[in-house]
């Protein structure tokens, strides 16, 4: 594993570790913190069990510290909400801060 | 009936006209031919309006779940004859026989005046509401109890004095319950106004569709909301002149809120206030007024216990599930929601049907919800005893009992906060005092 690949995963986790904070933020969530979060576990139903204004919350925050806004029509939407993983490589692909 | 070329659906595809909408009936009707009912879960609200008018011009009674939690969706069909399910969700095969969406061949239909024959047919559409016990309460609706229902936006539109082909109605508010039904699938149906087939939930979608509205040659907007989504669609709204007109249901509507919106230039902003069971029945404009006012044809009905609503398209009068305050003018004020009723987020549920839920959860030895009226959403929390000698954790009975929550209630009346105990403190009769109540909420974050 090259240096750069080391240095991006590291990244990558701290990105992890920044938006399950940001979740724990907006919906103020006191009996979990970002580091207890599983970042495989489905943000809504089982898990962490969040419902549609959540996710609204949620997409609030994230265009506020990220510059870019979520679509419905986007169809990888159920992807990207699936976890805290999935939604942080959404960002990293599409963040302008 | 309305001409060939009226506007009734738009979105970015285009406008769908009443042309194209009796056509594709007709085909959808006949796809339909062998279906006993029809669980319509289809997203779009398009697709939506023809399967209503199918399954009502086929007798087939329509199932409009709760929820699209699979769990909801396999119990409202439970009872049904030879379900058919509307959705282009393939996971939806599970549950029972599945139909999706497919474009009609144009053949000329020759049924052009459903509207007219729908208003005497009795085929139910079923629609479900919060009850007091666990399960969701079915509510049995007909064309003609829904149609008008929708007859309240029909009149705020008729009064904003705009072209029908020049106006627009969008959603935010799910179409399968009954506010959304109503304002948005029901205005069309009923009344012939355009409504935007997508679903607008992110401000960015409500951009997206004001574009498609343009296109379409719709300059004029009136959004079919709730205050939950205006929260996070003020700055949308307050930035777009194309709408003239913000419809909210009742959580209720911040006043504040209400009043920073009225502030801007031609925009008018109505709140609406009704119930599953009701329909939409009375309207105010919150940023001016607290009194509501009684849709056309409703009439209140006072007993010593509750008050009734009564409408020529009401089969019997309705006990409202607020208590009410009437004026000698006709209007009235809302004094309080009566009896244990919760409001989280604009959503309804009895607390015993809550409590009941929880009761059902394993590994605890007892539980409660802890609830705070609040004006705008309730404070609810949880708390519970572990069964003693439970070899879980915390999180692990945490977890259990989430999950089993969610898998019965709507997510807005799962807590996020729950506190653990070594016994809750219950009086004689086995009830929670208030006071204990408001301690334990405080303990929870919840009360100051």
């Amino acid at each position: 594993m090259s240096t750069t690949q080391l240095a991006d995963q590291s990244d990558f986790k701290k990105l992890q570790l920044e938006v399950a904070e940001l979740i724990v933020n907006a919906l103020v969530l006191d009996d979990v913190t970002a580091a207890e979060i599983d970042f495989d576990a489905p943000l809504f139903g089982e898990g962490l069990g969040l419902d549609s204004i959540d996710a609204l919350e949620i997409a609030f925050a994230i265009s506020e510290t990220y510059g870019f806004k979520l679509r419905s029509d986007d169809e990888r939407n159920q992807e990207i909400f699936s976890c805290v993983r999935a939604l942080s490589s959404h960002i990293a692909e599409n963040r302008k801060t | 009936m309305y001409a060939a070329d009226r506007k009734l659906f738009f979105s970015k595809d285009g406008v769908i006209d009443h042309k194209q909408f009796v056509t594709d009936l007709a085909a959808l009707r006949a796809q339909l031919q062998a279906a006993g009912s029809i669980c319509n879960l289809f997203q779009n609200r398009y697709q939506f309006a023809l399967g209503i008018v199918a399954g009502l011009l086929n007798n087939q009674t329509i199932i409009l779940p709760p929820s699209l939690a699979p769990e909801a969706i396999r119990s409202s069909i439970a009872d049904a004859p030879a379900p058919v399910i509307l959705s282009d969700n393939a996971e939806h095969d599970a549950l029972a026989a599945r139909l999706s969406f497919e474009a009609a061949q144009s053949e000329p239909a020759k049924n052009w005046d459903y509207a007219t024959s729908l208003q005497a047919n009795p085929t139910e559409i079923h629609v479900y509401s919060s009850g007091s016990t666990r399960q969701p309460k079915c509510n049995v609706k007909t064309w003609k109890m829904l149609r008008g229902g929708a007859a309240i936006t029909d009149q705020i539109l008729q009064e904003l004095e705009v072209q029908p082909s020049e106006v627009g109605l969008l959603g935010t508010t799910p179409h399968g319950h009954m506010y959304g039904l109503e304002a948005t699938i029901f205005a069309t149906l009923g009344f012939g106004h355009a409504t935007y087939r997508d679903t607008i939930f992110y401000p960015a979608d409500l951009e997206a569709a004001i574009e498609a509205a343009r296109a379409c040659g719709i300059s004029k907007l009136v959004l079919i909301t709730s205050p939950a989504h205006l929260r996070f669609l003020e700055a949308a709204i307050l930035a777009a002149p194309e709408i003239i007109c913000v419809l909210s249901a009742t959580a209720p509507f911040p006043q504040a809120l209400a009043q920073k919106l009225a502030a801007r230039d031609n925009l008018k902003v109505m709140e609406i206030y009704g119930s599953t069971e009701t329909g939409s029945m009375a309207l105010r404009q919150t940023a001016f007024e607290e009194a509501w006012s009684l849709s056309a044809g409703f009439e209140l009905q006072k007993t010593p216990a509750t008050c009734l609503a009564a409408a020529p398209h009401l089969p019997v009068p309705i006990a409202l599930e607020d208590e009410i305050e009437q004026h000698p003018d006709g209007r009235f004020t809302l004094l309080g929601r009566a009896g244990d009723m919760v409001s989280v987020r604009g959503k309804r549920s009895r607390l015993a049907a809550l409590n009941a839920t929880l009761s059902e959860v394993a590994e605890i030895s007892d539980g409660v919800f802890l609830h705070d009226k609040r004006s705008e959403s309730d404070a609810l929390a949880i708390a519970v005893v572990p069964l003693q000698g439970s070899s879980l954790s915390e999180t692990e009975i945490r977890s259990l009992v989430r999950r089993h929550l969610l898998l019965h209630l709507d997510a807005a009346f799962v807590p996020k906060k729950l506190l653990f105990l070594p016994e809750i403190p219950r009086s004689a009769t086995g009830k929670i005092t208030r006071a204990i109540t408001i301690d334990l909420l405080k303990k929870a974050g919840l009360h100051s």
